[in-house]
């Protein structure tokens, strides 16, 4: 139960941060791909009998390079060539996994995920890169800031834009792969996606919506895990409802406030 | 004449197919350029030109060692959920200028403070961007370009989406930060009428390219061939000129 919250809310801590990006960005669906791809990397390094996660990492970072450019062209929009990635991804994730001895059971576990099954050893590998991918966000905010509000106006004042876009894609991919084997698909994209929205519907500023989407995943992190332990519910999808729970009832405060204001 | 920037046979153009033939032309310090032509006729491919953000074909551009450009894009592209305010977004501005991990010092606040002042809109610094009305985030971005000290404000169709009264507004703004603070100005616009009694010197694009000074180039024979229709030039009791197609 220890390692599992401290997973969950390490995972919730930098995912929340990065997914007020990708929200704000609008490339939400990036996220799902690039989780995506991971799955398939785990699923590869499963039938190979190798260390999932540098599967993973390789697999997505695979996604980062077709992902984070714009393929897009005039005959096939950029979001096409995403949702491409999705769906291969996932059926070759599928189909690798029904040749893995216990594929079936393993597939679930990376859907769902078995962040109760967490060992100190999962936290060790998830700080080796959660650490430091934080201090690079935090340490070179300004830049990452800048890019995603106005890339080629950074651009105009001598920023390396595509620089910064690809070390923020390539710092999202290795988060999302190192994240999956320990919390699966649907609780990395939840940490990617719900905590961030929670902090836009609230947060009067940059700095602030930050702050909220951390505290939102860590408050949904520990609200989950208790819930999931006395419900007898599986672990990770009781922390994405919690997740959305808390994210409705900041939309509902958010309407009612527009409306008195009003 | 202290050239900023020197077009030399430029031909501009995206995956070696030019879209404009070469363009031989000069921005001169504290000058107020206006760069005229319907959509489609080249003028943002010049802006991105000068930005450095493509590179000509062939020929050259010139620019003067260590020249500063303050970009102002259309407003439309700026993505109004960031939950950022006038000052956030003109204190971006300054972010290359404080080194690159340090936060900004006092140095970036009082730009950031003066440039809020230029533009008039001080008392709205803390008002969310998504909030504000479209002279307000015009303001707010034409702000963000001057916060690094420009030697050249570009503006790409400061007046998109507005009422008469604030088109009026906003060029008014522009003409008084190029004469009263010496700033060079190159400003995009599919109007002709808006720079035509402003700017110094006129690039006309369409299709082609005709440069030269605002009294040489507004005259109803010269427009009546860059735009290959009947313009008539008529010219004001207040001695300006009035520009419309016959």
């Amino acid at each position: 139960m220890r390692f599992a919250l401290i997973s969950s809310s390490l995972i919730g801590l930098v995912c929340s941060w990065l997914g007020v990006y990708v929200v704000l960005r609008r490339i939400v669906f990036v996220g799902v791909a690039l989780a995506q791809m991971s799955a398939l990397g785990v699923a590869v390094g499963a039938l190979l009998d190798k260390d999932p996660v540098t599967f993973a990492m390789i697999f997505t970072i695979i996604g980062v390079v077709i992902f984070a450019p714009e393929y897009g062209g005039k005959k096939i929009p950029a979001e096409a060539v995403i949702g491409i990635g999705f769906v291969a991804s996932w059926a070759f994730t599928i189909l690798v996994f029904s040749k893995v001895a216990h594929g079936e059971s393993d597939m679930v576990n990376m859907i769902q995920g078995n962040i109760l099954g967490a060992t100190e050893r999962d936290i060790d590998s998830l700080l080796m890169v959660l650490l430091p991918v934080s201090a690079i966000h935090i340490l070179f905010y300004k830049q990452f800031l800048f890019v995603s509000f106005d890339s080629e106006m950074a651009g105009t004042l001598g920023v390396k834009s595509g620089l910064w876009n690809f070390i923020f894609y390539l710092t999202l991919g290795i988060v999302v792969a190192v994240s999956i084997k320990v919390a699966g698909v649907l609780l990395v994209f939840a940490f990617l996606l719900l905590p961030a929205v929670t902090a836009l519907l609230a947060g009067k500023s940059m700095k602030l919506s930050f702050a909220l989407a951390a505290l939102s995943a860590v408050i949904s992190s520990v609200t989950g895990l208790i819930i999931s332990f006395k419900a007898d519910l599986p672990t990770g999808p009781a922390i994405a409802g919690t997740l959305f729970v808390l994210m409705l009832l900041t939309a509902i405060i958010a309407f009612i406030i527009g409306k008195i204001r009003k | 004449m202290d050239k900023l920037l020197e077009f030399r046979e430029a031909v501009l153009g995206y995956g070696g197919r030019a879209i404009l033939p070469p363009i031989n032309f000069d921005i001169l310090k504290g000058d107020f350029t206006g760069v005229v032509g319907p959509n489609g006729a080249g003028k943002t491919t010049f802006l991105r030109a000068v930005l450095s953000l493509i590179k000509p074909i062939s020929g050259k551009i010139v620019r003067k060692s260590g020249i500063r450009f303050g970009y102002v894009p259309q407003k439309e592209t700026i993505n109004e959920m960031y939950p950022v305010s006038a000052k956030d977004i003109v204190m971006m501005s300054r972010f290359p200028m404080s080194g690159a991990i340090l936060p900004p010092g006092k140095k970036d606040r009082e730009a950031v403070a003066k440039a809020l002042e230029m533009v008039k809109i001080t008392d709205i610094a803390n008002k969310r961007y998504g909030d504000m009305s479209g002279g307000q985030k015009q303001r707010t971005l034409i702000a963000r370009a001057l916060a690094p000290e420009p030697d050249v404000l570009i503006l790409d169709e400061p007046t998109n989406g507005m009422d008469i009264l604030a088109e009026k507004t906003m060029v008014d703004l522009v003409e008084n930060l190029n004469r009263e603070n010496g700033i060079t100005v190159i400003m995009v616009t599919h109007i002709l009428n808006l720079v035509a009694n402003r700017a110094g010197r006129l690039l006309l694009l369409n299709n082609h390219v005709k440069s030269g000074t605002t009294q040489e180039l507004l005259s109803t024979e010269s427009l009546t061939e860059t735009y290959k229709g009947n313009i008539s030039v008529i010219e004001g009791p207040d001695g300006k000129k009035y520009i419309s197609a016959v």
